[in-house]
């Protein structure tokens, strides 16, 4: 695996993760404000 | 192959491939299809120029139909839908997509990345925003007009009581968002994982240091704006009631979700817009930057105080006097982390070797009038303050301060100092000169004299004043019609630097200016840094550790 291939597979992760926060700060906003 | 080769040498690989020369695919094709950094970026900052005129327009609209007292020109609810167009467009169309925009092309080169994380996506990011702001816009053309309920748009103004077009305003509002986050996404993804080997965080240039932060702003606030408009277009369409008092529901609570949004809004526009002064003022006071560490620090401390002061926007909302009094004191502490920020460029200039090229006139423009806009902020979070301040001309004058010469001027200062690495070429300086004290001196006639009329009580998104009002709203227009007029100069020694400037040759266009962007061949190669940069060199550049 090539130095760019490997910082790129990092990089999947990373965004995947932030993207995952991103849609919990979402649902969190609608949950909390239908209490 | 999908599989296995990821989108970075996908690209070198097709390019190589496609073109023998590893340059841009030609055609207008070039710009739908690119997934190179810098032409993204160049994207971004087109379509940024473009809606700032078109903002900058209504803007001219709004400071016609106020040239004189009474109704002049237009009819308030269309003057309304100025006041909201202006705003969202400034927002989200200008100042965000700038900033976007000079992250595209500065942050892999200031790291030694090849190009952004994610650059498919980095395409996707921008190609949503042009079909946003195109809805969004659209919607003035619509039966009952576009949203006039400022750009707040406070509830139930945007939902019981908003033209049908609302609906339109809110998916454009969730393309621009959705673009906004993906931008964010691969910004913290490139920082993280593509930045060179040798690079340590603490070795970061300002300017990425602060958008790595913005990002993380970015994740955290964007998402909640999405809320605010999905629960609006359930409220106006699907029969619920967030912010509906018949219901069981809470107007109030809308502003609490915005502003919990609208703040680190504020942040969001300004932290990039301290990187860039961060970087150009090291190189023309031939000195480091006078504490770095504390730089970052700093940054890191207002974004974490930029979520815990939403409600200093609401004191007149009625709120308990220990509410008021917890988010008056949080409020005025984010002056100390941003008062080191200050006294760090001053120090930075303090007993440099200074001189005056134009992307330092307009870093010391900056300096003076953000800080400004910053005192006239800490006096509107001052609670007893505030009551008399709240929702008048001094308020229009405090936010202009900080995002026109604050924000927007760090973005011109940020063109002027590297268009000639990316071009190639060097700008009029005689023409830009004339540029940077038309547009300074006509920004203070526009909007000092707004200080004394919000002080004086005339009220902000009325189309019509009373007569003692008229001196001073005279003043700001004729102001504001030389500061636009200023932007078709600016406008003019772009399109001329890029088509006829003088060549410039040198790596260090100026020649004391630090960091690996300055080590590429001017103008900047298509592709760069496929190789990591070494250690050593990274450690040379570093614009904190040494001239």
């Amino acid at each position: 695996m090539s130095e760019i291939q490997r910082k790129q597979r990092g990089a999947m992760v990373t965004a995947a993760v932030i993207a995952a926060v991103a849609i919990a700060i979402f649902s969190l906003t609608l949950i909390l404000s239908g209490k | 192959m999908a599989t296995t080769t990821t989108d970075i040498e996908a690209d070198i690989q097709n390019h190589a491939h496609d073109d023998h020369h590893h340059g841009p695919e030609p055609g207008l094709m070039r710009w739908v299809k690119t997934t190179n950094h810098k032409d993204i970026g160049y994207l971004y900052l087109w379509f940024a120029f473009i809606m700032l005129l078109i903002g900058g327009a209504m803007a001219m609209v709004i400071r016609a139909e106020l040239f004189m007292p009474g109704l002049q020109f237009v009819e308030p609810q269309f003057f309304n839908q100025m006041t909201t167009m202006h705003g969202l467009i400034m927002v989200f169309g200008a100042i965000m997509p700038a900033f976007v925009g000079l992250a595209n092309i500065q942050i892999p080169t200031m790291i030694g990345a090849p190009d952004m994380a994610l650059p498919r996506m980095n395409n996707w990011s921008f190609w949503i925003l042009p079909f946003a702001g195109a809805m969004l816009m659209s919607t003035m053309f619509m039966e009952g007009g576009g949203p006039a309920f400022g750009w707040t748009f406070y509830a139930p103004l945007s939902t019981t009581f908003a033209p049908q077009s609302t609906d339109y305003f809110i998916f454009a509002i969730h393309m621009l968002g959705f673009s906004s986050i993906m931008g964010a996404i691969n910004i913290i993804a490139t920082v993280m994982n593509m930045r060179a080997s040798g690079m340590k965080l603490m070795d970061m240039p300002l300017f990425v240091w602060t958008w790595f932060i913005t990002a993380f702003l970015l994740i955290a606030a964007m998402p909640v704006l999405a809320g605010a408009v999905t629960m609006m277009l359930t409220d106006r369409n699907f029969g619920t009631s967030f912010f509906d008092a018949a219901g069981g529901g809470d107007p109030v609570m809308f502003q609490h979700i915005f502003w919990f949004f609208g703040h680190p809004e504020v942040y969001i526009m300004i932290l990039p817009a301290f990187g860039i002064i961060s970087q150009i003022i090291p190189t023309f006071s031939r000195k480091p930057l006078f504490g770095y560490s504390s730089m970052v620090y700093a940054t890191g401390s207002i974004a974490v105080l930029s979520f815990v002061v939403w409600a200093h926007h609401m004191f007149l909302t009625g709120m308990p006097v220990a509410g008021q009094m917890y988010f008056m004191y949080a409020t005025i502490l984010i002056s100390v982390p941003t008062g080191v920020k200050v006294f760090n460029w001053v120090s930075t200039m303090w007993r440099g070797s200074l001189s005056f090229e134009i992307p330092m006139m307009w870093a010391v423009a900056f300096v003076i009038l953000f800080t400004i806009g910053g005192l006239s902020g800490l006096m509107l979070g001052i609670v007893p303050a505030d009551i008399q301040y709240h929702d008048t001309y001094f308020v229009v004058a405090h936010f202009h301060y900080v995002l026109v010469t604050g924000a927007l001027f760090s973005i011109i200062a940020g063109v002027y100092y590297w268009l000639p690495k990316w071009c190639g070429r060097m700008y009029n300086e005689k023409l830009a000169t004339i540029h940077f004290w038309w547009a300074v001196l006509s920004v203070n006639v526009l909007f000092f004299p707004m200080h004394f009329l919000g002080l004086a009580g005339m009220p902000r998104r009325i189309p019509d004043y009373s007569l003692q009002f008229a001196d001073f709203n005279l003043i700001a227009s004729v102001g504001g019609f030389v500061f636009g007029l200023s932007f078709l100069l600016l406008a003019y020694i772009i399109v001329d630097c890029i088509r006829n400037g003088r060549v410039v040759k040198e790596a260090r266009v100026w020649e004391s200016a630090k960091g690996l962007e300055w080590t590429l061949p001017t103008p900047a190669p298509y592709h760069t840094f496929n190789e990591e940069p070494p250690r050593e060199l990274i450690l040379k550049e570093s614009s904190h550790t040494g001239h």
